[in-house]
């Protein structure tokens, strides 16, 4: 059995190194930047990890082999729970 | 036969690569009409046929969210392309499939060309293609484009496919989704002006919320209550089973493509191994060091920009100065040969003498942007622009901008959201252009000799900083709100190939030298003109001295006299040719600009002489530029926005430095 | 591998030190003009070349930290240490050629007293100094993307 992490935070305060899954988006969260993450990779149940963390700056994440930078307000707003 | 295909594909894909390899140089650039985005068309000829290919802006999905996404799908509904080419990073599948995937719900004729195969070999992918064809349902070509590989095949492929007629694709999505469009679409079914497009795609989008399909189907609807109520209870029932059905959608999208992953690719080789771009990445995206070692790398930009390319402006102006000399002796009459040597060679050899710079600056700039770093530069400065109320993605163009401000201005294309593109278009002819350097240099030897260097260096700062509190100015009164979301795809670091490189190195530098050049040119023969008429005159008398005395009393609580008036009112054209005009204006004909040190000391006092550089710096973006903002920013009213507040800035600029510089002491 | 270890920390703290100190030196020398003494190559006058040779200072500083902890991280400092110094050393060869190009092609008046020494600058030399720690690079598996 796995044992995940029952915490659900903000990507943006998770440090370097974490492999995460995508629990939600934020409430305010519109049609756009939901599909906009979606079409990038980052979608509830995806699996990504956080290479570089500058809080409170940028982020840099792995999703399915590609570099992605996220902006912190982005960050802010998508919801992840850490696996490992 | 004619064969019509568009070109789609994520960004950093190698579309543009293969755009390139197939139309060579039969290719048309253009802007979509209505909006600043690039449209590129283009030719190529296999066997009998031929293929007219049009570049689709490079998108991640088909929503209606941005103008590049539905420029693009508009493009392949309304213009009906016998063929839709879908670049496919082959080394990072399973997202470009997502588009892939909306391209087939759309009922295109696909035909994807799986690129990078050579990146998917090194990240030890293997993909059966047969399989993966047969799992899609779309033909697949793989394709290595730097090196030409796979293009004739492509091409055969297309020309077989062409007419085909699209089969309904098998692709399926699970039974609730696939059951409620099917609802959807047997209840648009009833409208047969919708029959000409693809009822399931239709279908999905409504259910997907999509802004733009649900308006025209309203329309068409005549928004009839009891079409839409149903409409709505239908989604209302997916929404109570997924919570949200466009996170749902997404989801699903995801679940057959890593299906169809799983079945056709296969990864050899345990993840962990580092790749050189995270090697890279380690350091240069380092909290601490980052900055620095971006100073570093920029400081051997400039090093080269200056230094290096100097003996290759020297040569030029050699050149320039022995034909011009040649002018003067042989020809006749003589205001001929002055009109030839003075006007002509010597304004030509003006603009000239700045290509090697320009040309090494944006040489330099496109090795640091194809290799990748420049995405990286975006991130590491995304924390500081972020204060100022923009993106790191914002902060390239002002980097540009210190070179030329139009290919820098041309540079905010990247930028999506319209409002940080206006802000940083607006602020960017504070970043000191090497246009204006001439001038400070001059008047730094003459007035500040000693502290030369530092003077000018602070001239720049002064821009920056200027250029942060307009920044922040303009968030707060024109475009309040925050900063759109910054979301970036970074791709891995490759050695930049000297093809792409010179030709970017090209594109930029020509638009600069063609824009630059008419108008620089254009300027010194009109110079010329005003200053020679009438010929043989003192210059006071001359056309040109009585613009100046027209202007003297604006500027005279400046300290400046009118030749300097005159000066300023030419650089509008192109800063460029202030000097060039002062030495004109003083009845100097060498151009050995040291020969000026001692009427300009007699004219003007070091602080309105500091003053002069400070507004010189601020005051007008030169024609070239000021076209430039009013192209890529479609309007008048900005442009004219931008004249005016850098015209009231620079005045009050120079106006506070002399009295701040008065009541001090300091003369 | 553990004496590999030591004497590769050993190295880089060297290297960095190296860097370092020319680094200060020549900020220092361009911003007071001052002749500071007896110096294997004479400075160049421009603080950011300075600030340059620091960075790649700190680049290799950390290398050293990190390699007693995580060494494929140090390698990877080391990795772009060589690459920023030969950057550096590449951009100073590049000027001096240019200058020569001034002095002795285009017989330009200005550079009369040029000579291939007044431009010479110890980013060429550091940068020599750093290669033998390619060496243990070698070492790693590392792959193309």
């Amino acid at each position: 059995m796995i044992v995940r992490e029952a915490i659900v935070m903000p990507v943006s305060m998770v440090p370097e190194g974490a492999v995460v899954e995508i629990v939600s988006f934020s409430q305010r969260s519109g049609r756009g930047f939901i599909q906009k993450l979606s079409s990038m990779g980052i979608y509830p149940g995806a699996v990504i990890r956080v290479l570089r963390n500058q809080f409170p700056g940028p982020l840099i994440v792995d999703v399915m082999g590609t570099r992605i930078m996220l902006g912190h307000g982005m960050a802010n707003r998508i919801y992840v729970r850490i696996i490992r | 036969m004619i064969v019509r295909v568009a070109l789609v594909g994520n960004p950093n894909v190698g579309k543009s690569v293969i755009f390139n390899n197939l139309t060579g140089a039969h290719q048309y650039v253009g802007n979509w009409p209505g909006v600043t985005v690039e449209k590129k068309e283009g030719k190529c000829n296999f066997d009998d046929v031929e293929i007219h290919i049009t570049d689709l802006p490079g998108i991640y999905s088909l929503t209606a969210n941005s103008i590049d996404e539905l420029i693009a799908r508009n493009f392949i509904i309304e213009e009906k392309p016998d063929v839709v080419i879908d670049i496919v990073d082959g080394s990072n599948i399973e997202r470009n499939l997502y588009l892939t995937l909306q391209l087939i719900e759309l009922g295109a004729n696909v035909v994807v060309a799986l690129n990078m195969m050579d990146l998917a070999k090194e990240k030890s992918y293997e993909i059966d293609i047969k399989r993966l064809e047969e799992l899609l349902g779309v033909p697949i070509v793989p394709t290595v484009a730097p090196k030409k590989e796979g293009m004739t095949e492509l091409c055969e492929k297309v020309a077989t496919v062409a007419k085909r007629k699209v089969s309904a694709t098998k692709i399926r999505y699970n039974s609730k989704l696939e059951d409620a469009i099917s609802k959807v679409a047997s209840i648009l079914s009833s409208y047969p002006t919708l029959q000409k497009y693809n009822m399931r795609w239709l279908a999905i989008k409504i259910l997907e919320d999509d802004g733009e399909v649900i308006r025209y189907v309203k329309e068409i609807s005549e928004n009839d209550p009891v079409v839409w109520d149903k409409i709505e209870d239908i989604k209302a029932e997916l929404n109570k089973e997924f919570g949200d059905v466009i996170v749902a959608m997404a989801d699903e999208r995801y679940n057959v493509i890593s299906q169809i992953v799983s079945k056709a690719v296969k990864r050899i080789t345990a993840e962990e191994e580092v790749s050189i771009t995270d090697m890279l990445d380690e350091v240069l995206t380092h909290k601490y060091l980052g900055i620095p070692i971006f100073l570093a790398i920029m400081w051997t930009v400039f090093q080269f920009t200056f230094t290096v390319a100097a003996p290759f402006s020297d040569a030029i102006d050699m050149f320039f100065a022995y034909t011009a000399d040649l002018a003067r002796s042989y020809l006749q009459p003589e205001w001929f040969a002055s009109l030839i040597a003075d006007g002509i060679i010597s304004g030509l050899g003006f603009v000239l003498i700045f290509v090697p710079n320009i040309f090494m600056m944006f040489l330099a700039l496109s090795i640091l942007e194809d290799s990748g770093y420049l995405a990286r530069v975006a991130f590491i400065m995304d924390r500081i622009m972020h204060k100022l109320g923009l993106h790191g993605r914002s902060f390239i163009p002002m980097l540009l901008g210190f070179g030329c401000n139009v290919p820098a201005i041309m540079a905010t294309r990247t930028i999506e959201n319209e409002n940080d593109r206006l802000i940083t278009i607006l602020v960017n002819p504070l970043m000191s252009c090497s246009a204006r350097l001439p001038v400070y240099v001059l008047f730094a030897a003459v007035f500040f000799s000693g502290i030369a260097g530092t003077v000018i260096f602070s001239m720049y700062v002064l821009g920056i900083v200027l250029a942060i509190l307009m920044a922040l100015l303009f968030r707060k009164t024109l475009f309040p709100g925050k900063p759109s979301p910054f979301i970036m795809e970074m791709p891995p670091y490759l050695i930049p190939t000297a093809r792409s490189v010179l030709s970017h190195m090209w594109l930029r530098g020509s638009k600069f030298l063609k824009k630059a050049g008419t108008f620089i040119v254009g300027g010194l023969i009109l110079i010329w003109a005003m200053s020679n008429v009438p010929y043989g005159a003192p210059v006071e008398e001359t056309l040109i001295g009585q613009l100046g005395h027209l202007l003297a009393p604006i500027f005279a609580p400046l300290g400046w006299d009118w030749r300097i008036a005159v000066a300023l009112f030419f650089g509008f054209i192109a800063k460029e040719i202030v000097v060039g005009s002062l030495g004109v204006l003083y009845g100097i004909e060498n151009p050995d600009p040291t020969t000026l040190y001692g009427p300009l000391r007699a004219a003007m006092t070091p602080l309105s002489a500091y003053a002069l550089m400070a507004f010189t710096l601020i005051y007008v973006p030169c024609i070239a530029t000021l076209a430039t903002i009013k192209q890529e920013t479609g309007s008048i009213k900005w442009t004219l926005i931008a004249l005016a507040y850098e015209l009231i800035l620079a005045y009050v600029v120079a106006l506070i430095i002399i009295s701040i510089g008065s009541l001090v002491g300091i003369v | 591998m553990n004496t590999r270890n030591t004497i590769l920390t050993v190295y880089s703290t060297i290297v960095g030190i190296a860097y370092l100190v020319y680094g200060i030196g020549e900020i220092f020398y361009s911003i007071s003009l001052n002749s500071l003494g007896i110096f294997i190559f004479p400075f160049w006058a421009d603080p950011i070349a300075g600030f340059s040779l620091i960075v790649v200072s700190m680049i290799f500083f950390t290398a050293a930290k990190h390699l007693s902890s995580d060494h494929k991280k140090a390698y990877m400092y080391i990795f772009v240490g060589i690459l920023l110094a030969a950057l550096l050393a590449l951009t100073h060869v590049s000027v001096m050629i240019a200058n020569w190009a001034e002095c002795c092609l285009l017989l330009n008046e200005d550079y009369a007293e040029w000579t291939w020494f007044s431009d010479l600058n110890p980013a060429i030399p550091l940068f020599a100094l750093t290669l033998p720690l390619i060496q243990p690079l070698r070492k790693i598996k590392w792959k193309k993307v």
